[in-house]
C-alpha cells in the first residue's frame, strides 16, 4: 500500500538577493561583482499545497519554468522539509532527479555501476546480480572496463537511466528524465518506463512533454507560482496548462504592441 | 519491508519523516551499519585519481616517505637530534596533523559537494561525513606504514609503545568526526568557514609540534599559551607521546577529555537544531 499526502504545505527559504548597481563603467562594474554583499531574504517558493495520491496513481507535475515543480518533486523526496503543513507518505521513496547522481569519471563503467548501487544502499550482492542487465540495457556490454570519461554523455544518460530504474520502489519521483540519447534508446527508455511505473506502486512525473503525460498520466497537477493552480484528470489540467501558456503569450503580444506603438509615436 | 534507497524500514517513513537529518546518532549509527556507499566512494576517489599515472596507488606512500626520510633526515640535522629518533616522531606528528586537517578541510564543504544525493532526498548526512573521515583515514594508513618502518628502526621500537594506539587513535577518530560534524553544519551555511579553515591551519601548523620539541617552549612564555589552547596539540601529544614511550602530561589529558565532551554534545545539539536545514543552505 503506498500513499503520498500533502496538507497545506508551504515551503520559505532564505535567498541571497545582490542589490541593483550602477553600470557606469566597466571599472564600476567589476568593483561593484566584487564589493556589494548580498542580502539575505527569506522568499516563499510554495504555498498552500494539498492534495493525495494513491496506489497505481501516475501523476504528472507541469507548469512554466520557474513554477516550483523541482521544489515540489524536493519536498515529495524529503530534501526539504515543509515550512508550514503536513507531508504523509507511505512506502518507499526513490528519486531519479540527476541521471549521473555520484559517478566517478576515472572509475570504469562496472565500477561505477557499483557505485551508484552503494549510493543507493543497495546490497553488494543484489549490485552484482544488476550488472549484466544494467550493461545490456545500456548496450554498454563492449565497454563494461572502460573509464566512464571516455564514454559520451549519451552513454552516460543511459548508463545513469539503467541504473537508476533497475530496482523496485513504492513511489518513482522522476524530473525530465528523457533528455539526451537517441531515438532509438528513448523508444526503449519509455518502454520501460511504462513497464517500470505498471511495477512502482505511485509515480510522480515533471516534464515538459505533454504527449509523454497523455501516455504514462492519469492524473496531473498545475503548478504556478508556488501554488496549485489546477489538479485532477490528464485532459482537464493540460487543458488549464495550455490556456495559461495561451494568455501568457498574449500578454507578450500586448506587451511588444504597446512597445512598438509608442516608439512609433515618438 | 525495507526501503531499497536508504535501508531503512519504511515504517520509518510512514510518518512522513525524513530518512534522516533528525538526531545525531541514529544517522551516525545508520551509516555504520551500511558503509558499503562512504567506504567505497572513498576508495574509489583515491585509487582512481591515481590511474592516470604510471606508479598508481604506490604515489600513497611517496609524499609521507619522503616527508619522513627526506625532511625527517635534513631537519633532525638541522636541530641537532638524532635522526633515527626523530624520524618517527616527526612522521607520527605529521601524519595526526595531516589527519585533522583533511577532515575539517573536506568536510567544510562536504554538504555543498553532496548537493545532487541530498537533493534526491538522502538526507542522512553522516555518510557524507564518514566519506571525508575515511578518505583522510586511507591516507593516514599509507603514512604510519611509512612510520611504522622508521618506528621498527628506532631506539624508541616497543610493542606497548604499539599498543597504545589501539587506545588514543579511537578518542582522536571520535573528536573529529564531532568536529567534521560541527565544520560541516557551519560550512554548509557560511561557506566563508572553508577559507577560515584554511587561515587557521596555517596557524595551527606553526603552533603544533611537528618539527619541534614542545619540551624546549618555555613555560610562563605566550608561545606555550598559545600551545596548549591548541587542541591539534593535545591530540598530537597524546598519541605520539606514548607511542614514541614517553608520557603524557595531565593537562593533556583533562583538555582531551573535556572537549570530547563539549565536542559530542554540541555536535548532537548542532545537528539536531541545524540538520534540517542544510537542503535549503547548499
Amino acid at each position: 500500500m503506498a500513499k503520498l499526502t500533502l496538507e497545506n504545505v508551504g515551503l520559505d527559504v532564505p535567498m541571497y538577493l545582490h542589490g541593483e548597481r550602477r553600470m557606469g563603467s566597466w571599472w564600476s562594474v567589476l568593483g561593484g561583482a566584487a564589493f556589494s554583499a548580498p542580502k539575505r531574504q527569506f522568499v516563499t517558493l510554495m504555498d498552500s499545497v494539498s492534495f493525495e495520491i494513491n496506489d497505481g496513481d501516475r501523476l504528472a507535475v507541469i507548469g512554466r519554468n520557474g513554477a516550483g515543480k523541482s521544489t515540489l518533486l524536493h519536498i515529495l523526496t524529503g530534501a526539504y522539509q515543509p515550512t508550514r503543513g503536513r507531508i504523509h507518505v507511505e512506502g518507499s521513496r526513490h528519486a531519479l532527479m540527476n541521471l549521473s547522481l555520484g559517478f566517478n569519471p576515472d572509475a570504469t563503467v562496472v565500477e561505477n555501476i557499483l557505485l551508484r548501487c552503494a549510493a543507493m544502499g543497495t546490497p553488494l550482492d543484489e549490485a552484482r546480480a544488476i550488472i549484466p542487465s544494467v550493461l545490456s540495457f545500456s548496450e554498454l556490454g563492449p565497454k563494461s572496463l572502460h573509464r566512464l570519461r571516455t564514454l559520451s554523455s549519451g552513454q552516460k544518460m543511459r548508463l545513469g537511466f539503467a541504473i537508476s530504474t533497475s530496482t523496485h520502489h513504492d513511489i518513482m519521483i522522476l524530473d525530465e528524465w528523457i533528455g539526451t540519447g537517441d531515438a532509438a534508446f528513448v523508444e526503449r527508455a519509455k518502454e520501460r518506463m511504462l513497464n517500470r511505473v505498471g511495477g512502482s506502486k505511485i509515480v510522480v512525473l515533471a516534464t515538459h512533454s505533454l504527449s509523454l503525460i497523455r501516455q504514462v498520466c492519469n492524473r496531473a497537477i498545475l503548478i504556478d507560482n508556488g501554488r496549485v493552480k489546477s489538479i485532477g484528470s490528464v485532459s482537464k489540467v493540460v487543458g488549464v496548462y495550455k490556456d495559461l501558456l495561451r494568455r501568457h503569450a498574449y500578454q507578450e503580444q500586448l506587451k511588444r504592441q504597446a512597445s512598438l506603438g509608442s516608439e512609433q509615436a515618438s | 519491508m525495507t526501503n531499497l534507497a536508504t535501508g531503512i524500514k519504511s515504517g520509518n517513513s510512514a510518518a512522513g519523516k525524513p530518512l534522516g537529518g533528525q538526531w545525531l546518532w541514529p544517522d551516525a549509527i545508520g551509516s555504520l551499519r551500511r558503509p558499503e556507499f562512504w567506504t567505497f566512494s572513498a576508495w574509489l576517489d583515491i585509487i582512481s585519481r591515481y590511474r592516470r599515472s604510471r606508479l598508481g596507488v604506490l604515489w600513497l606512500f611517496v609524499p609521507p616517505a619522503t616527508t619522513v626520510l627526506v625532511i625527517g633526515n635534513f631537519y633532525a640535522g638541522f636541530s641537532g637530534r638524532d635522526p633515527r629518533s626523530f624520524m618517527p616522531y616527526m612522521g607520527m606528528g605529521y601524519l595526526i596533523w595531516r589527519f585533522i586537517t583533511q577532515v575539517i578541510g573536506e568536510t567544510a564543504s562536504v554538504m555543498l559537494s553532496h548537493r545532487p544525493f541530498i537533493m534526491d532526498g538522502r538526507t542522512r548526512f553522516t555518510d557524507y561525513i564518514f566519506r571525508a573521515l575515511s578518505k583522510a583515514a586511507i591516507y593516514a594508513f599509507a603514512a604510519f606504514a611509512m612510520v611504522s618502518i622508521a618506528f621498527l628502526f628506532s631506539p624508541m621500537a616497543s610493542i606497548q609503545g604499539f599498543l597504545t594506539l589501539f587506545l588514543t587513535v579511537p578518542l582522536l577518530v571520535v573528536n573529529v568526526v564531532a568536529l567534521g560534524v560541527v565544520v560541516s553544519l557551519l560550512g554548509a551555511r557560511y561557506p566563508d568557514i572553508q577559507e577560515l579553515t584554511t587561515t587557521l591551519f596555517l596557524f595551527g601548523f606553526l603552533l603544533t609540534p611537528i618539527l619541534w620539541d614542545p619540551a624546549l617552549v618555555p613555560k610562563e612564555s605566550i608561545r606555550a599559551t598559545l600551545m596548549y589552547v591548541n587542541p591539534a596539540f593535545h591530540l598530537v601529544q597524546m598519541i605520539r607521546s606514548p607511542f614514541l614511550g614517553g608520557s603524557v602530561e595531565s593537562i593533556t589529558w583533562i583538555y582531551v577529555g573535556v572537549m570530547t565532551t563539549v565536542m559530542l554534545v554540541l555536535s548532537t545539539a548542532l545537528y539536531r537544531r541545524y540538520a534540517r536545514f542544510i537542503p535549503i543552505w547548499i
